[in-house]
Parts: structure tokens; C-alpha cells; sequence
């Protein structure tokens, strides 16, 4: 009976020592395609293989940096939690890409040197433990990225505004001088014809004049000629 | 001459076709009388059974060593049937992958008679198995009768990640009536396994003893990564803190007094300094797999103390991570 404790004991360590802890990931690298002032959200999931729970902790990423260019903006959630026993977890990875960056650049994070994917670690190794002179491991699994720069899509609705504008504009123009032409040719044309009438009126009132003085001229002529002819 | 024998002939004719024509009549009379007499029909039913499922398909997606529960819900249907059956079950020896050798063996698929929220029933075999459960015989009033068995799917550690095909009979049966042949009773079924990999770590603390300060440790402390049941190699990846003073936590020595190797023959020197952010150390741990579901590497230590540091105990934390 004085032995029990330590059976229990025994139990209890066998127990713990059977529970393990297994950390994993999907794997492959999350490839973003963002457009430039846009964002873009990929999940992934990180796994507990293991019949003990895992709390864990997400290290941002840090990616290359590009001279002249803004760094993209990488959001994770969750940045904690548990993962329990023979479980998964979905992380969501949200990309933010300046407005003002280049199209066509591509940033990495885990795959060159000085840069380095999305860390989920086991525990929070940020805290240091003191103690005992060692050092205390964590286990993590990192996610690389793949980041890339993307113009943004022609607006559809912007170039069909845009030509149907150019279009009213081309047409509105080209009606107009051509009413204007027409406008001017007519009035060009009313004019010669009022000129015309003019000229036609001074012609007849020449016309008349004449006949009025051929007319007066006339019985002058006969007189003269009968004065003759007496 | 050659026209009188023609007309003779001709006269035959027409008189053997009047004739031939005046007794089908005359028969057919015959056949309208006895309509009148009484006919008794008599037609054997015999005891029918018939298969169909739906759906006809599914695809279950998931990581090695995971299972989805026991709850795809497959409706067995006797339609048109007389009588009540049970519904047998077997399936093809393997649920097979076109680019490995590698397979899921039927066994991994349970089925159950009722959903569960966890992977549990009994195995699917490549011999018809008696589920007991009963699909009643449809009726007149309601020819089509239907009863649902669940299903679920584990697949073991190490399997590579793809697509893995199969299928999935069923038949009703009662006693020696089977269903009539068809091919409504097949599902096809779909495993999806993702890729994946995992590490633990063992030991999970380093000690490096007592050291004096200018000296280093004389020995390698080797770290185990292992992933116990993913499908993919990893690279380890290293880093970790400075040496925190524990007496006064403003007091620290360079994380890169510790330095790591993939081997633990080298002296300190031969070592890589460890740093403040991860460093590939391009020690690869092995894609496990189905016959090897556990593969691992080592990662070696060594630290040495610089001169002036205060004496008492010094802690760094180092993360070692897998990268697939």
C-alpha cells in the first residue's frame, strides 16, 4: 500500500511521456498576385498531429526590400491560440500592396537570404526564461511567400466612358461645323440674293429712266422731224 | 396466241385472290364470335430487388495521418422492388494513386449505420459484408424505398500527397435474391491528400553545463527534428535570442556566441554562428512515407562565453523550424 504514490506517480509520468506534441503545416508557399493599392487574402492551415495541445505564436514575415519601391503590408490571423490534440487550424494571410509601387517586382519572404516566411512557433519563445544556464528550444514551422506586383485592371466602365465621350465629342464637333457651313453658305447665299435683287432693282429703275427719257424723247424727235419736213 | 394464254391466266389469279380474301374474312368472323368466350390470365411476381445509391461520387480532401469522420451520407435505394433486403458492402482492394505505388488500403474506409462526428464503424472489405441494415420493401403506394449508411475515411501517416481513386459497391440482398445487374450501385470514391510536414523536437532544452568565461563547450548537443506522419521533406531553418543574464535580464552576451552544424565531429569553430533571424541551415528532413512514416536530422549546438561576462546562469531561447 506505501507504494501507491509512487505507482501513481509512475502512471502519471508515463502518461505525460506519451503525450507529444506534433506541430505541422500545408505545405507549399503562399504565391500572392496583388494589384498595385489592392490586397489579396490566402489561407493555409497549420496542424497538431499530436495528442497534447499546442499553443502557438505567429512570427511575421520579413521580406527583401526593392530600392524606390515600398515594402508590401502582411497581415496574419490569428497571431496566437491552441491548437488541440489531432486538429487544424486555418491561418488567413492578407497581402497589402502600395499604390505607388511598380508593377511587376516581386518580393520573398523565406526563400533568400535575410528574409524569412510566416513563423508559427510552439509556445512564445519571445519571453526568456531565466533560470538555468541553457538554452531553451522551440519547435516552428515557417510558410514562405512568394509576393507580386500587379497593375491594376482596366476599368471597363472608365474606357467605354471614356470613347463614348471621345465619340460625343468627334460627333457634337462634326455637326456643328457642319450646320455652321451650311448656316454660313445659306446666309452667303441670302445675301447674293438680296445683292442680286438689288442690283435687279437698280437695273429696272435704270431701265425705266431710260424708257421714261426715251419716252420723252420721243415726241422731241417727232416734233423736230415734222419741223423738217415743213 | 401468246396473249389468249395470258388472259387465262390472269382470270386464275384474280379468282384465287377473291378467294383468299373471302376466307380471311370469313376467319376473321370466326375469332369476333369467340371473343366472347372468358380468358383466364395468370402472371407469377416473384420476390425483386433492386440497387441505386446517391450520390454516385465523393471526394474527401485531407492530410496525412488525419481521418473525416464517419458521416458522408450515401442513400441505397430499392426502386421498383417487391421486397425487403439488407445492404451488403465491399469495395476494390485499394484506393490507388496513378503516380505512386503507394495506395490507401479499402480498409481505411469505416462505414456506419448512423452519422458520426468521429471516424469510427467498421472497415470496408473486398468480400460483400451483411451491414444489417434493412431497406424496406417498396410497395405499390410507394414503389422506392431508401435507407442511408454513412461513411468516412482515414488515411495513414507518410501517404503522398495526390489524388487517390476507387470504388465502393453496394447491393441489397435477401437471402439467395440479389438485386438485379446494374451500375447505379457503384460509388466512386475520391481521396484528396494534401501535402504536409511536421517537426517535434527532442531534447527540447540544451544544457550546456558550466563555463568559464573565454572558453567553449567541448561538445556537440544535437537536437532532433523529426516529422512523424507528413509527406513532404523540410528544410530546418535556425535562429534564436541573446544570452540573457538571469540575475539581470539588461545583461546579455551575442546570440552568435552559439554556433550550429549539421554535424558534431568539427570543433567550435567549424560551427556557423547562430543569428538574430531564421538562416536555412539546408539540413533536409526526409519526406516520410508510408513503409518510413517517421524521418528526422539533427541539428548540433555549441556556445562559448565571452570574456567579462558576470558569473551566474545565462538563458537564450533558439527556434528550429521546418520550411515545405
Amino acid at each position: 500500500m506505501k507504494h501507491l504514490p509512487f505507482l501513481f506517480l509512475f502512471l502519471l509520468s508515463f502518461i505525460f511521456s506519451a503525450a507529444y506534441a506534433q506541430l505541422g503545416e500545408q505545405a507549399g508557399p503562399l504565391v500572392f498576385n496583388v494589384t498595385l493599392g489592392g490586397s489579396q487574402t490566402l489561407n493555409y492551415s497549420i496542424l497538431n498531429g499530436g495528442s497534447s495541445p499546442i499553443n502557438f505564436t505567429v512570427i511575421l514575415p520579413t521580406l527583401n526590400t526593392i530600392p524606390n519601391n515600398q515594402t508590401p503590408i502582411v497581415k496574419v490571423y490569428p497571431m496566437n491560440g491552441t491548437l488541440a490534440p489531432h486538429s487544424q487550424q486555418t491561418v488567413h494571410v492578407t497581402v497589402f500592396m502600395p499604390a505607388k509601387d511598380k508593377p511587376g517586382l516581386t518580393w520573398n519572404g523565406g526563400y533568400s537570404a535575410g528574409t524569412s516566411g510566416i513563423v508559427v512557433v510552439e509556445g512564445s519563445p519571445s519571453i526568456a526564461s531565466g533560470g538555468g544556464m541553457g538554452a531553451v528550444v522551440y519547435a516552428a514551422v515557417i510558410k514562405g511567400l512568394i509576393i507580386k506586383s500587379a497593375k491594376p485592371p482596366a476599368n471597363i466602365l472608365l474606357v467605354v466612358g471614356i470613347v463614348l465621350l471621345a465619340a460625343i465629342i468627334v460627333v457634337g464637333s462634326a455637326l456643328y461645323y457642319y450646320y455652321r457651313k451650311h448656316a454660313t453658305a445659306k446666309a452667303k447665299k441670302e445675301l447674293r440674293a438680296k445683292e442680286l435683287a438689288e442690283l435687279k432693282a437698280r437695273a429696272r429703275g435704270k431701265a425705266r429712266k431710260a424708257v421714261k427719257k426715251k419716252a420723252k424723247a420721243k415726241p422731241k424727235a417727232k416734233a423736230k422731224a415734222r419741223r423738217r419736213a415743213r | 396466241m401468246e396473249s389468249k394464254n395470258f388472259n387465262w391466266f390472269v382470270t386464275i389469279f384474280v379468282a384465287a385472290l377473291t378467294f383468299s380474301a373471302l376466307l380471311l374474312l370469313s376467319s376473321s368472323n370466326v375469332g369476333a364470335t369467340s371473343s366472347n368466350s372468358q380468358v383466364t390470365a395468370s402472371v407469377n411476381v416473384p420476390g425483386t430487388l433492386y440497387t441505386s445509391i446517391s450520390p454516385n461520387s465523393v471526394t474527401w480532401t485531407n492530410y496525412a495521418g488525419y481521418s473525416n469522420a464517419t458521416s458522408t451520407l450515401i442513400n441505397v435505394t430499392d426502386n421498383s422492388g417487391n421486397i425487403a433486403g439488407n445492404i451488403f458492402i465491399w469495395g476494390t482492394a485499394t484506393l490507388s494513386n496513378t503516380l505512386y505505388s503507394t495506395s490507401i488500403a479499402i480498409g481505411n474506409v469505416l462505414w456506419n449505420p448512423t452519422s458520426s462526428t468521429t471516424y469510427v464503424g467498421n472497415a470496408v472489405t473486398t468480400s460483400p459484408v451483411n451491414t444489417l441494415i434493412v431497406v424496406a420493401a417498396p410497395t405499390l403506394s410507394s414503389p422506392s424505398k431508401s435507407s442511408p449508411i454513412y461513411l468516412g475515411v482515414k488515411v495513414p501517416a507518410g501517404t503522398e500527397n495526390g489524388l487517390y481513386t476507387g470504388s465502393i459497391y453496394f447491393d441489397i440482398e435477401n437471402g439467395s435474391t440479389v438485386s438485379q445487374p446494374t451500375t447505379s450501385n457503384v460509388l466512386s470514391v475520391t481521396v484528396n491528400v494534401l501535402p504536409t510536414c511536421y517537426i517535434s523536437l527532442s531534447p527540447n532544452s540544451i544544457n550546456f553545463g558550466t563555463l568559464a568565461t573565454g572558453t567553449t563547450s567541448t561538445t556537440w548537443n544535437g537536437i532532433t527534428d523529426t516529422d512523424n506522419g507528413g509527406n513532404v521533406q523540410a528544410t530546418i531553418n535556425v535562429w534564436g535570442g541573446n544570452w540573457i543574464y538571469s540575475s539581470n535580464t539588461a545583461i546579455s552576451f551575442y546570440v552568435a556566441n552559439t554556433v550550429w552544424s549539421p554535424t558534431n565531429t568539427g570543433i567550435y569553430s567549424s560551427g556557423t554562428p547562430l543569428t538574430l533571424t531564421p538562416v536555412s541551415t539546408n539540413i533536409i528532413v526526409p519526406a516520410p512515407t508510408q513503409s518510413n512514416p517517421s524521418t528526422s536530422n539533427t541539428v548540433y549546438f555549441e556556445v562559448g562565453v565571452p570574456g567579462g561576462a558576470p558569473v551566474g546562469a545565462y538563458t537564450q531561447n533558439i527556434i528550429i523550424a521546418n520550411q515545405c
